[in-house]
Order: structure tokens, then C-alpha cells, then sequence
């Protein structure tokens, strides 16, 4: 069921895009609609529930429309799709969660927002409970609840450079993991 | 209320109808073709072929096959680099490492040469630039097939521009096969070496020149 749901789609997104490449905006809005909400649906599922997914539906959105003379009909539509999204999400995790270079450190005696519990984020997000705990926690932390490094690291019980090392690591297994991801 | 509505309204809006794309086939053969006659005409207008290459090809199976491993790691390379400016084109990154592997074992073909060379050593038709030289037609090949690149979507620049400079450091190394001198040693060295600045010159460039989608 669904092997035949997934062509079902294959065909009608193929169908729509070759349309688009013709110049038919009101097939591509379609499109567009519709695999905004299989992204998000994707993304959610592998990163749990964030405003990194809303960003991320929308960078690859416009991603795909920068790249769209690149889809050739002759190959899956949905692989074209799916390495985008995979791009963008490991790219826009690189670029979030760099306070500590723009900010000033909080003044003595300023409150400092407590991190939102990372372990209930870990679980709902599928993907992030595949890395290393303390990975997953890290890359919550910094770049899905958007806390400074030094944030993290308090959080976290360790040094900065512990903290950053553990983003780094993060992100890079985070990438080997989605590109090992069969086709959703 | 998430801004994905208008965004979408507006990228339908702004559609315009897709320029017909080539295969990466057809793209990998355009640029070969052109990589090799520009590097002939430049390096022809440098200096001759060595004397007696053809014969030679001929003459020595293990030279023709030494010869023949260059020429497909670079068209290896460059279809690999192609392919890696379609999104989700699986066998771009098993063609870049294969093209890679070729050009190691076209090293290894000359460093096991080092003890038992397919020819005669020899100075004839020694290129007093041939380092130089790859360097020099490499850049110009490197940076059309970049530009040619720009229509399509690499989504790794770094590493497609990195397999783009090795197909084009390859073209006139090989050239230089033919060209310049039949001296092992001379080939790793002065050849083969030259491909590695070519290669970190499209690993730098590729970011600024590939479209970030």
C-alpha cells in the first residue's frame, strides 16, 4: 500500500513539475504546497517538534525553486526532492546556533533562560536518538532551542570547547545518518 | 500563521519555463572535447609531441594501457562532477571516489614504473615548462566546466569543484604523457603532481563560483 501511495505521488509530483518547467505556475503551486507539507511531516518526524522546522520546510522550498531546471523528468522526482531537504537541514543547523559570536555575554545577575528539557525533545525526535546522548543533547540544545554555547555547556556540566567539540561531532554524524537514510 | 502561503504564491508567481537541460552525458562529452582541444592547440603552440609517441603507443601494450587509465580517470572525473550538479543522482559519489581510484592507480602505474618503466627512459621531447604547463591549461579547463556547472545544482560546491579540478589537472597531465619526456620519475613529479594544485584551486573556487541553492 504503501509502495503504490509513494508512486501514486512520484507520478503526480513528476507530472506537476513537468508542468512547472513549462511554466504552468498554478501546477507548480501545487506542488509546492503539497511537498511542503511531506517535508515538514519528514522533518518533524526526524527532528522532533521546533522552529527549526518550519525554517527548514521554507529554505527548501527555496532551494527547490532555485534548482529546478536541475530536476531531469527522466529520474525520481522524490530522490531530487529528498537530497534537497537532507542538504538543507544539515546546512541550516551549521548556520543556527551561533550566538556566542554575535552576543554579548549576559550581564551579572540577568536572568538566563533555562534550557527547555533536552531528553523530551531527544525522544520525540527520531533521527537525533540515533547519535551519541550526549551529541543529540548538544545539538538540541545549541541548535534547535537556540542557546548559547555557554548555555549548553552549564547545561551540559562541560567546558565550552567539550560543548563545541560535541556540536561538531554532532552534525557531522548527524549528516553520515541522512545520507544513509533509505528514500522516505 | 506561517509565511510558507505567500512565499509559495510568490515562487508560483515568479515561474518562468525551464531551459531544456542536457543529459550530464552529453555535458561530461561537450567539456571533454573542448578540454582537449584547447590543451593540443595550447600545448602545441608551446612546444612539439615527443617524437615517435604514436609509435610508442603501439609499440608497448603496458604504455597504451598507462596512457588509456589516464584518459578514463578524467572522463571519469568529469562525468562524476556532472552528475554531482543533479540533486539526489546517487552514483555521483560512486563516480567521483571511482575517478579518484583511477587516479591513483595511474600513480602507482608510474611509481611501480620508477623499477621497471613501460619505455625506455628518456630526455626526448623534454617540455622545459610541462609543470607549468598543467597548471596553466588546468585553470582555464577547470573554470569552464565550472561555468558550465552553474546550471545545474551541485549541492556539495566544495567537493564537486574538487572533481572538476582533477578532471582538469588530468587532461593536460596526460597531455604531458605524450608530450614531454618519458621519465618516470619526471612523470610523477612534474605531470601527475601539478593535478593536486588544480584540484584544491576547484575545491576553493567551486563555492564561489557553483549557485548556492
Amino acid at each position: 500500500v504503501g509502495d503504490t501511495r509513494e508512486q501514486e505521488d512520484e507520478q503526480r509530483w513528476a507530472d506537476w513539475m513537468r508542468r512547472a518547467h513549462r511554466g504552468d505556475g498554478e501546477a507548480y503551486g501545487r506542488l509546492l504546497e503539497e511537498i511542503a507539507v511531506v517535508m515538514e511531516r519528514y522533518l518533524r518526524r526526524r527532528f522532533g517538534e521546533s522552529d527549526f522546522v518550519e525554517d527548514c520546510v521554507q529554505e527548501s522550498l527555496l532551494s527547490i525553486h532555485r534548482a529546478r531546471e536541475s530536476w531531469d523528468p527522466r529520474r525520481s522526482f522524490r530522490a531530487w526532492m529528498f537530497a534537497i531537504v537532507r542538504h538543507k537541514a544539515i546546512d541550516l543547523l551549521r548556520r543556527r546556533g551561533t550566538r556566542e559570536r554575535h552576543e554579548a555575554p549576559p550581564q551579572a545577575g540577568a536572568a538566563v533562560a533555562s534550557p527547555a528539557d533536552p531528553e523530551a525533545s531527544l525522544h520525540a525526535a527520531e533521527l537525533l536518538r540515533e547519535l551519541p546522548p550526549e551529541y543529540g543533547e548538544a545539538l538540541i540544545l545549541t541548535k534547535l532551542q537556540g542557546h548559547t554555547l555557554a548555555e549548553a555547556a552549564e547545561h551540559a556540566g562541560v567546558s565550552m570547547t567539550a560543548m563545541k567539540s560535541r556540536v561538531h561531532r554532532g552534525l557531522k554524524q548527524l549528516r553520515a545518518l541522512l545520507e544513509r537514510e533509505r528514500l522516505p | 500563521m506561517t509565511a510558507r502561503g505567500p512565499l509559495i504564491d510568490r515562487l508560483s508567481a515568479e515561474l518562468t519555463p525551464a531551459r531544456r537541460l542536457r543529459r550530464t552525458g552529453q555535458l561530461a562529452l561537450l567539456w571533454l572535447a573542448g578540454a582537449w582541444l584547447f590543451t593540443v592547440a595550447a600545448g602545441l603552440s608551446v612546444a612539439p609531441m615527443r617524437p615517435g609517441f604514436a609509435e610508442q603507443l603501439l609499440a608497448s601494450p603496458r604504455f597504451a594501457a598507462e596512457t588509456l587509465l589516464g584518459l578514463v580517470a578524467g572522463a571519469v572525473a568529469i562525468a562524476a562532477g556532472f552528475r554531482a550538479g543533479i540533486p539526489g543522482a546517487g552514483s555521483a559519489r560512486r563516480l567521483a571516489w571511482g575517478s579518484l581510484s583511477l587516479l591513483g592507480a595511474w600513480t602507482l602505474a608510474y611509481v611501480y614504473g620508477l623499477h621497471s618503466p613501460s619505455l625506455e627512459p628518456s630526455t626526448l621531447g623534454a617540455r622545459p615548462l610541462c609543470f607549468a604547463e598543467v597548471m596553466l591549461y588546468g585553470a582555464p579547463l577547470l573554470l569552464g566546466g565550472l561555468l558550465l556547472l552553474r546550471r545545474l545544482a551541485p549541492l556539495d560546491r566544495v567537493w564537486t569543484g574538487a572533481i572538476v579540478g582533477a578532471a582538469a589537472g588530468a587532461v593536460p597531465a596526460l597531455f604531458m604523457e605524450l608530450g614531454c619526456m618519458y621519465v618516470p620519475a619526471h612523470i610523477l613529479v612534474f605531470h601527475i603532481a601539478p593535478i593536486v594544485p588544480v584540484i584544491l584551486l576547484g575545491a576553493a573556487t567551486g563555492p564561489w563560483l557553483l549557485r548556492r541553492i
